[in-house]
């Protein structure tokens, strides 16, 4: 009972700020928002968004551009976990991928968007570094690729940052799965890698992915900060209309910009819906296919041109990051030089500032992380779960990415302000802890409901306690989990823009509430300067945990 | 015995008058030290936009005046957009809190005040022109001080400063800026690629519609009437003509704009445009100063003059430290402080005050200013636009977005 207590007192804590956060944005959607005299229920915001003359248009460019990043990226996961046994070369991409995974999955969106921006906008690095010898362009040209109203960009930067956070959600959910069995029983009967994988190992990944994959979908689907620097703005897609509404001086103009954020309520739930149907699409023309005995022993052809633009993806990203370092620290770069002329820390004058900044980031990011890694060890510990009841539970600490941040906004501070509770560091911490939960059960949910039994049992019959056994035996020989997982809360605290700014009133600044406000200024070297100080954060937290976790295990090596 | 009772009434209401004398006449000036003693300890949370470090740096001297003279912290929340602390005020207005809000003092003009006093979001009594130092002011001067964007402030509000729109050109690529709507048409057919416009509904975009409609319409004189009075077709069809000739010239041809004129202003650094507008005649000059400008930059208005306001401070009506914001918008108010937000060095932002309301070493130090290298003199500032009704906003910003909304 007691057990069952926690867990509910878990949740509820958890479910509170998304309830109030729901009502507060789908009473004014249907009408109702007294603080503006609006009483009654009625379809007026319905009406009103309606209105906006490229309403349609919006709706589609968000569905096109989240269901294509998303099914794109799935692709090129797929294709480097298949072929790394099978090609030299990505067999070393995947060396090098793995040892980066984790400071890639610490880049925040924004930033990747601005390292697109610094390289391939008109006036960007690579015009630069190709002007004037190879162009004749003294000055930038007319045309570019950022902003781009197609929305590829937009994609390729979604792909950018999802196809690591995928990959290493994939990596960790394969140490579950016999692969090299699999492998070697699939080449007995002559089937090429890419097959084996295709029928035997990912019809069993799949289902485990599936969740992290709709939060995917779910993001690509309400993206917004990186929709302003890489296009379409024109018009944005249905979450720019909604900031527009949210934003608008005219405080009328939230009744319709709630009903676009109920509408793109209801886009994310058909956007997992025709996911879910093209999925089973997919797994029909699968069986039709393995039924053909189909062994791909050719395949190896088709495979590599993806697999050349992922590479040349990975270098543009890089190529971005240097372009970043550099404007942090130019003083005068002109069109067209290569390099900038001079240097010089004029960005940095206000040390003592950025470093309250950067502590006060890394207060809320640990603090978050630890407290959503205790939360999933006592959720995990406090009951035997049965795989139905973990992936309900799996499916509740999920509906915060599900969810778009902003549409959840507006009721969360009423919800807070209504209790006295905004502008407070431990509110903060309490809407990042929810942010990062989902991540760190995604990690610890396997490693604990997996956990071999018999060690438990062994500690007890030397005569350990529960408490030691815990402490003892399971904490350490789950630590590369632990690792994981605090790891991640702090790469994605760090991230969060929107819950920061809301539940801290303003008053609580991080490193990237201080990046967003240094973007909406315009200068580069201001963006910049706030994009490394954004990625030296999660760095330094993946670099302190990697340390602690050698430290840790270097004693039973040696023994 | 009645005649004493009589005598002893007459006394106890001549008494009461004067009391009444001294109360009216009390609060007809604030007294400032009874203000002092409730302020003291409080702290206050100044809401004000935070992309110029400049303006923060300038904010943060407010700050350290405020705590020596009288013991009040003030704690600058730095704003992407006034409207996410106008969203935090009208949640707590939905709440019901009406204390402790978590905004003391914003800075606030135009639409977002019209709006926010419509919505009874403010404190709804006339609290500045009992400051001491609105003494200072000229109503008659200046009537924006009192008439925001057509709108009376009914002392709602506390003038900050003057902003007017001026147009930056890299003077390395034009020679002889256009001199209004006109000639800038000529300049944009002429130089395809190298102009554009923030995107409405930015109110930087919106605001250069505003200016342009302002100088081709016919009927100029409808634009200070509400928009329901007037027949808008046919006063806006001039900028419609106008805007179709010059899109495709515009940067990337009319199928992108920046989102805001910082964006715009970075355009011009990397040389894609050649001119950007923006609201602060020093705007350019402070960039320079951050290196963030090449220096050939300078500035130009349109012969006919170009639309100009004022912004002001206001104090929302659950703010929890409204004594210490109004001495914090007195002491912004003051000579000492108007003049130091004058210099260029400092911030550039014109001063709101009358000068012949100043002593005569005041007005000799205001004139002694120096100005940035891309900064227009007063001189080349005075001829200004009144804002149009506010009602023409939406309505321009619908018919923007129905044309050029959508990118072919």
């Amino acid at each position: 009972m007691i057990r069952l207590g926690f867990v509910s007192l878990g949740l509820l804590l958890f479910a509170l700020p998304l309830l109030g956060g729901m009502i507060g944005v789908l009473l004014p959607a249907f009408g109702y928002f007294p603080p503006l005299g609006y009483e009654g229920f009625s379809f007026l915001p319905a009406a009103l968004f309606w209105a906006h003359p490229h309403a349609l248009t919006s709706l589609f460019h968000s569905m096109f551009i989240g269901l294509t990043a998303t099914a794109l990226s799935v692709l090129f996961v797929f294709l480097c976990l298949a072929l790394e046994q099978e090609h030299r070369a990505v067999h070393h991409m995947m060396r090098l991928v793995r040892l980066m995974l984790g400071p890639l999955i610490a880049l925040p969106h924004s930033t990747i968007a601005i390292a697109l921006l610094f390289l391939m906008a008109p006036s960007g690095w690579l015009a630069r570094l190709i002007s004037p010898e190879l162009t004749g362009w003294m000055r930038p040209p007319a045309f570019g690729f950022v902003p781009d109203q197609s929305g590829g960009m937009l994609i390729i930067g979604l792909m950018a940052k999802e196809i690591p956070f995928l990959l290493f959600v994939a990596l960790a959910q394969t140490q579950s799965l016999p692969v090299k069995r699999l492998l070697t029983l699939g080449r007995l009967h002559g089937y090429h890698g890419v097959a084996s994988w295709l029928f035997l190992i990912w019809p069993q990944l799949y289902p485990l992915l599936r969740l992290p994959l709709f939060a995917v979908l779910a993001y690509a689907l309400s993206v917004i900060d990186m929709t302003l620097i890489l296009g379409p703005t024109l018009p944005p897609p249905l979450a720019g209309l909604i900031l527009q509404g949210f934003t608008d001086p005219d405080l009328a103009a939230r009744l319709p910009a709630s009903f676009a954020a109920f509408m793109q309520l209801l886009l994310i739930i058909a956007g997992i819906i025709i996911w879910g149907g093209a999925a089973k699409l997919c797994r029909i023309i699968l069986i039709v296919m393995r039924h053909h005995q189909w062994r791909m022993r050719h395949i190896s052809l088709v495979t590599l041109p993806p697999l050349f633009l992922l590479g040349i993806g990975f270098i543009l990203l890089a190529l971005g990051m240097v372009a970043i370092g550099l404007w942090a620290f130019a003083k005068s770069w002109p069109f067209s030089a290569n390099l900038p002329q001079s240097y010089g820390l004029h960005l940095w004058r206000d040390s003592a500032e950025l470093g309250m900044l950067f502590v006060q980031s890394c207060i809320i990011a640990v603090a978050a992380s630890l407290s959503s890694i205790g939360l999933c060890l006592m959720w995990l510990e406090g009951r035997n779960w049965r795989a139905r009841s973990l992936s309900i539970m799996t499916l509740l600490l999920f509906i915060p990415l599900l969810v778009p941040q902003i549409s959840l906004l507006f009721g969360l501070q009423v919800a807070l302000s209504y209790v006295y509770l905004d502008g407070k560091l431990l509110t903060v911490i309490w809407l990042h802890t929810l942010y990062c939960l989902p991540y760190s059960w995604l990690v610890l949910a396997p490693a604990l409901t997996h956990f071999d039994s018999r060690y438990i049992a062994l500690a007890r019959s030397l005569g350990s306690g529960t408490w030691r056994c815990f402490w003892r035996v399971k904490l350490p020989m789950i630590a590369p989990s632990l690792a994981s997982a605090a790891a991640i809360g702090i790469a994605v605290s760090v991230a969060l823009y929107l819950p920061t700014l809301f539940a801290g009133a303003g008053r609580i600044d991080t490193v990237t509430t201080e990046a967003v406000t240094a973007a909406a200024n315009g200068a580069r070297g201001g963006a910049a300067r706030a994009a490394l100080l954004q990625m030296a954060l999660p760095l330094l937290g993946f670099l302190a945990i990697s340390i602690w976790l050698r430290w840790h295990q270097a004693p039973k090596k040696q023994a | 015995m009645a005649c004493n009772h009589l005598r002893a009434l007459k006394h106890l209401v001549t008494g009461l008058a004067m009391i009444g004398f001294t109360l009216s006449s009390a609060s007809a000036m604030t007294d400032i030290s009874a203000l002092e003693k409730e302020a003291k300890g409080q702290t206050v949370y100044f809401n004000a936009w935070g992309g110029d470090e400049k303006i923060n740096a300038y904010i943060s001297w407010a700050g350290q005046q405020m705590q020596e003279r009288y013991g009040v912290t003030v704690d600058h929340v730095k704003l992407t957009d006034t409207a996410a602390a106008v969203s935090r005020i009208l949640a707590e207005k939905t709440a019901g809190r009406a204390d402790d809000g978590s905004v003391d003092l914003l800075w606030v003009n135009g639409e977002n005040f019209a709006a926010m006093k419509r919505a009874g979001l403010l404190q709804d009594h006339d609290w500045v022109t009992s400051l001491p130092n609105w003494a200072f002011t000229d109503e008659t001067e200046l009537p924006a001080i009192a008439l925001d964007f057509a709108v009376p402030t009914d002392g709602r509000e506390s003038p900050w400063g003057r902003a007017q729109l001026v147009f930056f050109y890299d003077s390395a690529y034009v020679q002889t800026p256009p001199q209004d709507a006109a000639s800038l048409k000529d300049y944009i057919l002429n130089n395809p690629g190298r102009f554009t416009y923030p995107q409405p509904p930015d109110f930087m975009g919106l605001s250069f519609l505003k200016q342009i409609l302002t100088e081709v319409t016919m009927m100029p004189e409808a634009l200070y009437q509400p928009v329901e009075d007037a027949d808008f077709d046919a006063v806006t069809a001039p900028l419609w003509t106008y805007l179709d000739e010059v899109t495709p010239a515009l940067w990337r041809r009319g199928t992108a704009y920046p989102q805001n004129y910082p964006a715009q202003r970075q355009l011009l650094a990397d040389g894609e445009v050649d001119i950007y507008v923006a609201f602060n005649p020093a705007d350019a000059s402070s960039a320079i100063a951050q290196g963030d400008l090449p220096d050939s930059v300078r500035s130009y208005i349109h012969s006919s003059g170009t639309i100009a306001n004022v912004h002001f401070l206001a104090i929302p009506f659950n703010s929890g430290s409204s004594a210490g914001a109004k001495l914090l918008a007195n002491l912004l108010l003051s000579p000492e402080a108007q003049l130091r937000k004058a210099d260029p060095a400092i911030w550039g932002d014109p001063s709101v005050l009358s000068q012949a309301r100043l002593t005569a070493e005041m007005q000799a130090q205001f004139a002694a200013l120096p100005k940035g290298v891309a900064t227009l003199g007063p001189a080349d500032l005075a001829k200004t636009l009144p804002e149009p009704h506010p009602s023409w906003v939406p309505r321009l910003e619908q018919a923007w977005l129905a044309r050029y909304g959508a990118a072919q």
